[in-house]
């Protein structure tokens, strides 16, 4: 879902790997400092573990991991953004989160249906602010699948994305 | 309007009705002077009916139209039917509940035997022209036979309608020990008329002089346009011995025939002052009841934890987290309780199972409940009805003997299924019993020594009570031939299975030639469980108790290999031993220690020992679901918040040892 305000859309903006990364506001219930977390035996090798969000049990998975990449260390900057996956609550470790951003709906160029390489299914378009390209996650893909997902497939659908527009 | 949305409603109801059906029609099957339990199936055809027609499912709809229409001719003609005439109506209701499972769509088959039972029906009602004995129409208890508009007072409503004003239904309670009802009915009724205009009353206005009414009578009122619904209410409270007033808008459902619901579904012998309960009663969304578990899950959590910071600074605040402290059990105590419901619920489809079962298979079998009142947490009562089933049908199928061979024993030739509920602690036990033939310890020995479940040795060595238990045992099942009643093969080790996945246990006793009898143990509740708390690779985890037998602390030395697996001598028992670590993929531990401690659990029939780090003591913990990505996950049976806030995760210990490593 997007929130449009006279045609604009709120984006939250993350960081990994020095490549900036962005949600939909309404899809993000919060943003927190990467807590204790309790490791889940046996899972998928992203998933993080479990942690206590106010009495609830959610899951939090490494982005990183989840795009092949090796973990990082945590740092101060490093956060959980809180996410409804299905109206449920997951948590995504991000290297960190830098800013809430409004983007007139014109600077988004969204998907072209048919790109080579096939990965467009993991982005749901690329914002433009300024000279900095926001790859707008479709988190729903990017979760609910046990594919193998790599960063470069990523990076590369959001250039074919931007070169689209 | 999105009907759908109304679909889980609707099928919760006809469930509720279905119910009333089955229960009166067996009543009549064995009272069939009883008028009273006809009024009350019809009453609830009736209501389906309507409920089906606002849904759009016609095929319900007509299959009740026809039998509402047959029940209101034997009501109307004081017919009381035969076995052969409930056949068929028993017949037109399993059409019914059919119909009902899949109330969109029918197959031609299905559509073809509505209407040969609506034949069959009509037939039937031609034949109804002997007028028999006459019957009081009256019920006996003064309950009030189903109330009914008349023609002219619908009509009338539907004028009021058309003028753009609508009706109101005043609903007025009466004290229970109120002296002169007539007396008082008139005085509200006058108070009525003062301020609007009465087109009708529930019952009618002379059943309400002679005082043929319980305590409980309803108006169907136009309000003059500046009267408020709330000061009439108001006003009559006012009227000596009236216990309860209520104005509400007349529904448009209420101007069907009969415009007020009286017959609870759950009514039973009590009668008519059911219907003053059930009004005591809401229907919530158990979503929203596991919602408040929960909550109150926390309030404990954070209590525990802010006792640990606060306590000892001043007497004024010990004091008031005393205070807290027993508020929140008793919140905790009272919110436990919403998600209680009697076992009723699964007890009562019991009767027509069994009277199925015994026409199906020549027997003749007494089914005697006890106890339904008791209850159970909500998330068991659901998974209760396959083993019951399972064991109850057993017991008429196989446990009972045909008449003729019970009375060549010198027995009843009619056979006794006793089903008893009770509570027991912390636990509810239920008991399955049948006065037939018992299970005879050499079958079972000797067919458990066919199907390799045990060996020679094993089978001189074991006790008959030993040997009876072998039943649960999977790939055991003593019946020869497979009948459509107790199941294709599928044994009492499905039965066994399900009850453990309710943390519950089976046990069997028989004596041969007399009973055999089952008893089943189940937790109350699956929200809190106690558990026993285990460290290890760093992490605590939750390990059920119920499945514990035992601690021991073991020394390297005690340690034999099986087949290159480590296992311990423990008291002439071999068990084989796992570490939770490694299950859990943690690896195993490096350090050789000295002593190690290990918690002896019984899973699945097995007993196994799981070595861990270090034994914490025991808890109970609040069981959580983990979120998303968790579906897969294998030997994790959930989560729980620690006093601390940490998290726990709760071991499934019979998914780990069985899926997990094999050949370590």
């Amino acid at each position: 879902m997007e929130s449009k305000k006279g045609g604009e859309t709120q984006l939250v903006v993350f960081t990994l790997k020095g490549e900036e990364f962005a949600c939909h506001i309404s899809d993000v219930r919060e943003v927190l400092k990467v807590a204790q977390v309790t490791p889940l035996p046996r899972s998928l090798d992203f998933v993080e573990g479990v942690i206590n969000l106010r009495g609830e049990v959610i899951p939090v998975l490494d982005l990183r991991r989840r795009f092949g990449l090796p973990g990082a260390e945590r740092t101060e900057q490093s956060r959980t953004v809180i996410v409804d996956l299905h109206s449920r609550p997951v948590g995504l470790i991000v290297d960190s989160v830098s800013e809430v951003i409004r983007l007139p709906q014109s600077q988004i160029q969204e998907t072209p249906d048919q790109v080579a390489g096939n990965k467009t299914h993991l982005i749901l378009g690329v914002g433009k602010a300024g000279d900095r390209l926001l790859i707008i996650l479709n988190l729903e893909r990017i979760l609910s699948g046990e594919e193998q997902i790599a960063l470069d497939d990523i990076l590369f659908a959001a250039r074919e994305a931007a070169a689209g527009g | 309007m999105d009907m759908l949305a109304y679909a889980d409603l609707f099928q919760a109801e006809a469930g509720e009705y279905m119910h009333t059906l089955n229960r009166c029609l067996l009543s009549m099957e064995k009272d069939p002077h009883n008028s009273e339990n006809l009024l009350e199936a019809f009453r609830a055809v009736h209501s389906l009916k309507g409920m089906a027609g606002a849904m759009g499912y016609k095929q319900v709809a007509d299959l009740a139209h026809g039998l509402e229409n047959f029940l209101e001719d034997l009501k109307a003609k004081l017919f009381f039917p035969s076995a052969e005439v409930l056949d068929l109506v028993f017949e037109a209701v399993d059409l019914l509940q059919i119909s009902l499972n899949n109330p969109q769509e029918s197959s031609i088959k299905e559509q073809q035997k509505v209407q040969r039972i609506l034949l069959n029906i009509k037939s039937f009602q031609q034949v109804i022209t002997d007028p028999g004995p006459v019957l009081s129409h009256k019920p006996e208890n003064g309950g009030l036979p189903a109330p009914v508009l008349s023609e002219m007072e619908r009509e009338l409503i539907r004028q009021i309608r058309r003028r753009g004003e609508s009706p109101s239904l005043v609903r007025v309670t009466l004290r229970q020990d109120t002296a002169m009802k007539s007396v008082r009915s008139y005085m509200v009724l006058r108070a009525l008329e003062e301020r609007g205009e009465i087109i009708c009353t529930m019952p009618s206005r002379k059943d309400l002089d002679e005082e043929n009414f319980n305590n409980q009578f309803q108006v169907c009122l136009l309000l003059n346009g500046e009267v408020k619904p709330e000061q009439l209410e108001k006003m009559l409270l006012k009227v000596s011995d009236v216990e309860q007033a209520t104005i509400a808008p007349w529904a448009e459902s209420d101007s069907l025939e009969k415009p007020v619901e009286f017959s609870p579904a759950e009514q039973g012998a009590a009668g008519y002052t059911v219907s003053s309960a059930a009004e005591k009663m809401v229907r919530v969304e158990t979503q929203k009841l596991d919602d408040l578990v929960n909550l109150v899950g926390e309030m404990v959590v954070a209590r525990t934890h802010i006792n640990k910071i606060g306590r000892g600074y001043s007497e004024e605040l010990d004091n008031i987290l005393d205070r807290i402290k027993r508020v929140i059990t008793s919140l905790q105590d009272t919110a436990m309780k919403l998600r209680m419901v009697p076992i009723k619920q699964v007890f009562d489809r019991f009767p027509r199972m069994m009277r199925d079962i015994c026409r199906d298979k020549n027997k003749e079998v007494r089914l005697l409940i006890s106890g339904e009142h008791t209850e159970l947490d909500r998330s068991i009562i659901n998974q209760l009805p396959d083993p019951l089933v399972h064991l109850l049908r057993n017991a008429a199928d196989h446990g009972i003997e045909r008449p003729e061979l019970r009375l060549a024993a010198g027995k009843d030739p009619v056979g006794t299924v006793l089903l008893k509920a009770r509570h027991e602690g912390n636990q509810m036990v239920i008991v399955v019993e049948d006065n037939g033939a018992g299970i005879d310890p050499d079958i079972v020995r000797k067919k458990a020594l066919e199907k390799g479940i045990i060996s020679e040795d094993d089978a001189a060595r074991m006790s008959e009570k030993d040997v009876i238990q072998l039943i649960f045992r999977s790939g055991f099942s003593t019946s020869d031939q497979v009948t459509d009643v107790s199941g294709r093969g599928v044994g009492m080790d499905v039965v066994r299975k399900s009850i453990e996945e309710l943390h519950g246990s089976i046990d069997v006793e028989s004596k041969p030639g007399e009973m055999t009898r089952f008893v089943l143990r189940l937790p109350l509740t699956l929200a809190i469980i106690k558990s026993l708390m285990v460290r290890t690779s760093g992490q605590i985890y939750a390990i059920p108790l119920e499945l514990v037998r035992c601690n021991v602390y073991l020394k390297t030395g005690d340690l034999k290999t099986v087949c290159g697996h480590p296992a311990v001598n423990l008291r002439g028992e071999v068990i084989p031993l796992y570490e939770l670590s490694d299950l859990l993929g943690f690896g195993r531990r490096k350090e050789n220690v000295e002593e190690m401690s290990v918690v002896i659990v019984d899973t699945g029939g097995k007993t196994k020992g799981l070595i861990v780090d270090e034994l914490i003591g025991q808890q109970e913990i609040l069981i959580k679901s983990i979120g998303a990505f968790c579906h897969s996950l294998q030997g994790i049976a959930g989560a729980t918040v620690l006093g601390d806030g940490s998290i726990s995760l709760i071991v499934d210990v019979a998914a780990l040892t069985e899926n997990g490593r094999v050949g370590h």
